[in-house]
């Protein structure tokens, strides 16, 4: 079970800290979700094209990050409202790639790659690497000082002549990048595209960024939680004997039990 | 994590409706076998006979009452994002207890549309007692509870006799009147123009509706006045709710007289998109709502035969969601200035 908990761990870790690094700055991704369909849709679509898995993740990674530009484009230069923007790239992704799927593949179901799924173990190592990356970006260098200071002072950066703007941009790229690779290494990992493959995994990452106090090393953390629920649902189906459409909805409700209780123990404190 | 009311400027609405419109072109241009004959379907498909223009008022209908619930939460600065779940729990209820239990429709009504506003009203006290986001809520609420009723449409509810994963029909005693027949257009249409009635006449006549709209405008503001924020934000989204249960219950005792797997899909997205192209005022969302059962209605006509149309209504709800509350035509040298005088929140 252990392996299973690990690679859910990674999974939702890249896509939460993709969540942190726009959160920082100022802007809460509600994209998330779309994100990831993007990252995993285009990372198998071009493993089925021809491109080794290596070039697949970053396909993934920059597809993404499209959207992350497409929601800055809105949300930074058009003063459009973050949140509908978010929603717009959740449904744009959820509309684009069955549109995509039936052009290239003819279907717009399921996309298996014949080869089967990567291991577990670079989809981990990659997390661990990104987790000590954002790490050492958010606290020892200047652009993630910035960074946090955008989505904490913004009119005390701007007094210092450095654009909010700027550095927002940067935290919507980032995170698109993050939260592509993140769709891109869970397609990869179980070697299929599937419609509706995110499962929620936007929502839950963005609950982990508060769960995870806002820190990197917190939502490492946090993502263990819900890495254990994943794992956990997985087995349940078999021994418990509940049945798999209701198994869906448990990390939708332990995600909101956990964001509540979150919320009520801080208001306590 | 504040929820900005989203407050969609004039220009910018017409931009999104525009933009709407070239995105369906675009997308029947790209995938129809005969680019011209699609279009001129599109176009004149839902007025070309009864059936087809009662279908699309019905949706129009259903539509206005999931935009109105939209609205007032919005109008109170609080972000209903469960629709689409609490249309189907409404639905399912409505259709599983005319179903099984020797109730009236009333009944029905009251059941159904009471447990969406249940269900939306307990993200609103949740924000109130807890201080977590009801946007969050509200969506994980809906994501939660869908597999649920799926569940139940497929195992414990289904009719034996049908192929359809579907509950038996509903007894014709309970069916709303039809309006047009053969179309699916009913007395529900009616419900959706008094709720819209009824929502301008609560937010622009009454002391809740004045009260609302200054929680919405200021929260601050409304709590250093006396006013009770909790009230403001636990009801607007009960009424949320209950509006998204209403087109919910509509859809089942008035369209298909049954409840069918994922069958709501897409009524509570299009809800927020047809508020905020009414931009939040009750007296725009009819509009609004026939602009968007125009669009679904002419998609349907013209791609019915590559089943597209459940992606072309996503990416339609995207393109609006992305233009419509961004200042796409924003002079640059006026942006300056506003740049400078950002709030400070």
């Amino acid at each position: 079970m252990m392996p299973q908990i690990l690679q859910s761990w990674a999974i939702l870790l890249v896509v939460a800290l993709g969540g942190l690094l726009s959160e920082r700055g100022g802007i809460l991704n509600i994209g998330l979700e779309g994100m990831i369909t993007a990252g995993a849709f285009a990372a198998i679509a071009a493993v089925q094209l021809g491109v080794a898995v290596p070039g697949a993740v970053l396909i993934g990674a920059g597809a993404a990050m499209l959207l992350g530009l497409l929601f800055a484009q809105f949300s930074l230069r058009w003063d459009a409202n973050p949140f509908i923007v978010g929603l717009a790239l959740n449904l744009l992704a959820a509309g684009t790639a069955p549109l995509l799927s039936e052009i290239l593949f003819g279907t717009r179901g399921s996309v298996r790659l014949e080869a089967g799924g990567i291991a577990a173990t670079p989809v981990i190592l990659i997390a661990l690497v990104v987790l000590v990356t954002a790490h050492l970006t958010l606290y020892h260098t200047v652009p993630g000082l910035r960074l946090r200071i955008a989505g904490e002072q913004a009119e005390w950066l701007r007094a210092q002549g450095v654009g909010v703007k700027r550095y927002q941009l940067i935290g919507l790229l980032t995170s698109g990048v993050l939260a592509g690779t993140g769709g891109a290494l869970l397609a990869l990992r179980l070697g299929v595209y599937l419609p509706n493959i995110s499962a929620g995994r936007g929502w839950i990452a963005l609950v982990i960024v508060y769960l995870g106090y806002r820190t990197p090393a917190g939502l490492a953390v946090a993502a263990l939680f819900f890495g254990v629920i994943d794992a956990v649902a997985v087995r349940a189906q078999s021994v418990l004997g509940i049945p798999p459409t209701i198994l869906l909805a448990l990390p939708y409700v332990l995600t909101v039990v956990a964001f509540v209780s979150y919320a009520a123990l801080r208001r306590k404190a | 994590m504040p929820v900005n009311q989203p407050r969609p400027r004039a220009r910018s609405t017409l931009l999104a409706a525009l933009a709407a419109l070239i995105t369906v072109f675009l997308v029947i241009l790209l995938t129809a076998d005969a680019p011209g004959e699609t279009l001129r379907t599109f176009g004149i498909g839902p007025w070309s006979n009864r059936y087809a223009l009662g279908n699309m008022l019905s949706r129009a209908s259903m539509l206005t009452l999931t935009g109105a619930g939209v609205v007032i939460a919005f109008r109170a600065g609080v972000f209903n994002l469960g629709g689409e779940g609490q249309v189907y729990l409404a639905a399912v209820v409505a259709s599983s207890v005319l179903v099984l239990l020797p109730v009236s429709g009333a009944v029905a009504v009251v059941l159904a549309a009471g447990s969406a506003a249940a269900l939306g009203g307990l993200s609103g006290w949740l924000r109130h007692a807890t201080g977590a986001d009801e946007l969050i809520t509200s969506f994980l609420l809906s994501a939660a509870i869908t597999p649920v009723l799926n569940y139940l449409l497929v195992a414990p509810l289904r009719d034996q006799n049908s192929n359809l994963l579907a509950t038996p029909k509903i007894p014709e005693t309970a069916r709303l009147a039809q309006l047009l027949p053969p179309s699916t257009l009913n007395t529900g249409a009616l419900w959706a123009l008094l709720a819209v009635i009824t929502l301008w006449i609560v937010l622009q006549r009454t002391l809740f509706g004045y009260e609302l709209r200054i929680v919405g405008y200021n929260r601050r503001l409304a709590r250093y006045a006396g006013m009770s924020v909790g009230t403001y934000t636990v009801v607007p989204m009960a009424l949320s709710g209950l509006l998204h249960g209403l087109a919910g219950t509509v859809l089942v005792m008035g369209v298909h007289h049954r409840s069918i797997v994922q069958f709501s899909g897409g009524l509570g997205w299009n809800g927020i998109a047809v508020a905020l192209i009414a931009r939040n005022r009750p007296e725009l969302i009819v509009p609004a709502a026939l602009f968007f059962a125009f669009l679904e209605a002419g998609s349907k006509a013209a791609v019915v035969q590559n089943q597209a149309t459940w992606e072309l209504g996503s990416i339609v709800q995207a393109v609006v969601f992305l233009f419509v509350t961004a200042d796409v035509l924003a002079r640059r040298g006026r942006r300056k200035d506003e740049l400078l005088q950002e709030d400070p929140t």
